[in-house]
């Protein structure tokens, strides 16, 4: 193995396991940034795919981060198969905003709470006929086939499937989805082989597996924000009898992503459960049941999650305790620093530290203290320095004084 | 005022809501008075969503039991008369998402509990235009501009909306309020706004100040 990647791999491991590393390890989750310094448009993510990869490269040449994540998720990724689909639920630069804005989801009601009787009594069904054909909107089609229950006549079925693929909508849908099979392929394996390639480099990426827990794909994804918190005072039998059929299927996602892309860092995005979303009840009920399995069945399975505590999740943290020690990274973005090294420092490696803000508005000198002020506070100890969110818009000499100050203040 | 509305609401109980409000309407009781009961009931579940008790939640749930109350009483009365007692005629505050950021979330629920608290408040949507912004300030003569980004990638947009703001004699005449992920305190700073918030715990407080409105609260 790599010497530069070995080192990397040691320096990480170390934090997590709450133990002091040689130097603190700084994480960069430089997202659009590589538009910006290398020379490309926001838009260049989504339609260039070379092109990204090679500012990328690029990116992580220059500033040799310990650990990385660039924007190549394929629900984000190459736009060519969104236009192909009329995907209605997030919005990219180059289609419909402009060329230097990122991308932005389009949250809705995409299924309605009647609709949960469906979903329950056939998931593949539910989400095949009446979701994608509402989010894709070159897929209506689908909307036409039969229940998918009718299959279960066995050699008496294919008249009744063939019927109504016969349909001119139906046939146009089943096209569509040919036609974006090869962009999508294409686009998967190149980034696939990207990250090969930089690996052999020394570069580690954070993002090989990904998950979600079963409210937020709920709230995100079906039923919007507004739906899922009226759910859960009008239907919680549903919403959780929902979240169970997900589970499953969320946390056989996260594994196999990481057996695939042989990254044993499981990045777990949570979006409603820190304060202020919903109350301690709510949570106890709708969400921590949820995480704290997720986490738990992913470290079982011998995997590092990484949970992204977005938001504020002061009041979660005596939760989050109940966690295995020295097996996670919890990134944090806008918690208390001394709050979370006082309440998790023995359960778990802390990645936050720097306020996105200040790359973006501050001098080299408030970098410079911010960082310090954050690597006093761990004691160099179960730390990752990360940045609040991505990096975009942070200015690349910020981002610099912030990578030197880490490995002068960190070592 | 009916008690028994106002606590079904602040209480987030639903169907007693609106159990309650169909037997009021078929008593023949002034609508009027059903309307300013949800006010006060509203008004109850902002206190205590201010005061940490209520959560996100509590908001989005209240916000639904209010329009299906609305929905009820709309045949009884003009639309225009189904909102909340103004503290003023005149719009006091503009609020918008900047050019560029499609979010909405945050500046709906702001809108909700400004409106519930009595303001009468200009929306102009998502993805507005710096001139828009002006526009609007300057047609209403509010008091207060709301600038709603969740985007990092919007805070230059944000600065030169405040920058232009002062080229154009308005600065002086507004507060300037950001808000949403990216309006923290270091970006408040370098766009020259007045105040920020990430997220509308203490909305309300900081509105009825700026406005120097003075309220018994519930």
């Amino acid at each position: 193995m790599n010497k530069k990647l070995q080192e990397k791999r040691k320096r990480i491991a170390d934090a997590v396991a709450l133990q002091k590393p040689d130097r603190v390890p700084i994480f960069l989750m430089q997202n659009y940034m590589p538009a910006r310094t290398e020379g490309l448009t926001y838009k260049d993510a989504h339609y260039n795919i070379d092109g990204w990869i090679e500012a990328n490269r690029n990116f992580v040449r220059r500033y040799d981060p310990d650990m990385y994540f660039m924007i190549d998720q394929p629900n984000q990724g190459d736009a060519t198969v969104h236009e192909i689909l009329g995907t209605v639920s997030v919005k990219w630069p180059g289609g419909s905003l402009s060329d230097n804005l990122p991308h932005q989801f389009v949250e809705g009601e995409y299924m309605l709470q009647e609709e949960y009787d469906h979903f329950l009594d056939d998931p593949s069904d539910y989400l095949l006929r009446v979701f994608v054909p509402r989010i894709f909107s070159n897929l209506k089609g689908l909307a036409k086939l039969p229940p998918l229950k009718a299959l279960s006549l066995g050699h008496l079925s294919p008249n009744l499937f063939g019927m109504a693929i016969f349909d001119p909508e139906v046939a146009g849908a089943m096209q569509k989805l040919l036609e974006m099979s090869k962009p999508a392929a294409d686009f998967v394996m190149k980034i696939g082989a990207a990250h090969a390639g930089m690996l052999d480099e020394g570069q580690l990426y954070a993002g090989g597996a990904l998950t979600v827990v079963p409210f937020d794909v709920i709230s995100d994804f079906l039923r919007g924000m507004r739906g899922a918190m009226i759910d859960m005072f009008q239907v919680p039998d549903k919403l959780i009898a929902a979240m169970e059929k997900f589970y499953p299927l969320l946390l056989g996602a996260a594994v196999q992503g990481a057996t695939i892309s042989g990254n044993k860092h499981v990045f777990i995005a949570l979006h409603r459960g820190s304060d202020g979303f919903m109350s301690m009840k709510q949570f106890e009920k709708f969400y921590w049941p949820y995480l704290k399995q997720m986490i738990c069945d992913l470290i079982d399975a011998g995997l590092t999650p990484m949970p992204v505590f977005e938001g504020i999740y002061e009041q979660r943290l005596d939760y989050l305790r109940e966690l295995p020690a020295g097996k996670i990274i919890g990134h944090f973005d806008r918690s208390n620093l001394q709050m979370l090294q006082n309440k998790l420092g023995d359960v778990m490696c802390v990645a936050a530290g720097m306020p996105v803000s200040l790359l973006q508005t501050g001098t080299v000198e408030t970098v410079r203290q911010q960082t310090k002020k954050a690597i006093e506070i761990f004691e160099g100890k179960g730390l990752i320095m990360a940045s609040s969110t991505v990096l975009d818009e942070a200015k690349p000499e910020l981002l610099q004084a912030w990578v030197d100050a880490t490995r002068e203040f960190g070592a | 005022m009916f008690e028994p509305l106002i606590r079904a609401i602040s209480s987030l109980e639903i169907d007693s809501a609106t159990s309650l409000t169909k037997q009021y309407l078929s008593d023949g009781v002034p609508v009027v008075d059903i309307i300013e009961s949800c006010r006060i009931g509203v008004e109850m579940v902002g206190k205590r969503y201010q005061d940490g008790e209520y959560f996100l939640s509590d908001l989005v749930m209240s916000e639904f039991i209010l329009k299906e109350i609305t929905e009820l009483v709309e045949p009884f009365l003009p639309v225009e008369e189904c909102g909340v007692n103004s503290i003023s005629n005149k719009p006091q505050i503009v609020i918008g998402t900047i050019e560029g950021d499609i979010h909405d979330l945050g500046k709906n629920i702001v809108i909700f509990l400004l409106r519930s608290s009595g303001y009468s408040v200009i929306d102009l949507g998502v993805d507005v235009s710096k001139e828009k912004f002006v526009e609007a300030a300057r047609k209403s003569g509010a008091r207060i501009i709301g600038i709603c980004f969740l985007l990092t990638n919007c805070t230059a947009v944000v600065k030169e909306l405040i920058d232009t703001l002062d080229d154009e004699g308005l600065r002086e005449k507004v507060t300037v309020i950001i808000g949403g992920y990216a309006a923290d305190e270091q970006t408040c700073e370098y766009v020259g706004a007045d105040y920020s918030a990430t997220d509308t715990t203490n909305i309300i407080p900081l509105f009825d100040s700026i406005l120097g409105v003075n309220r018994n609260r519930c």
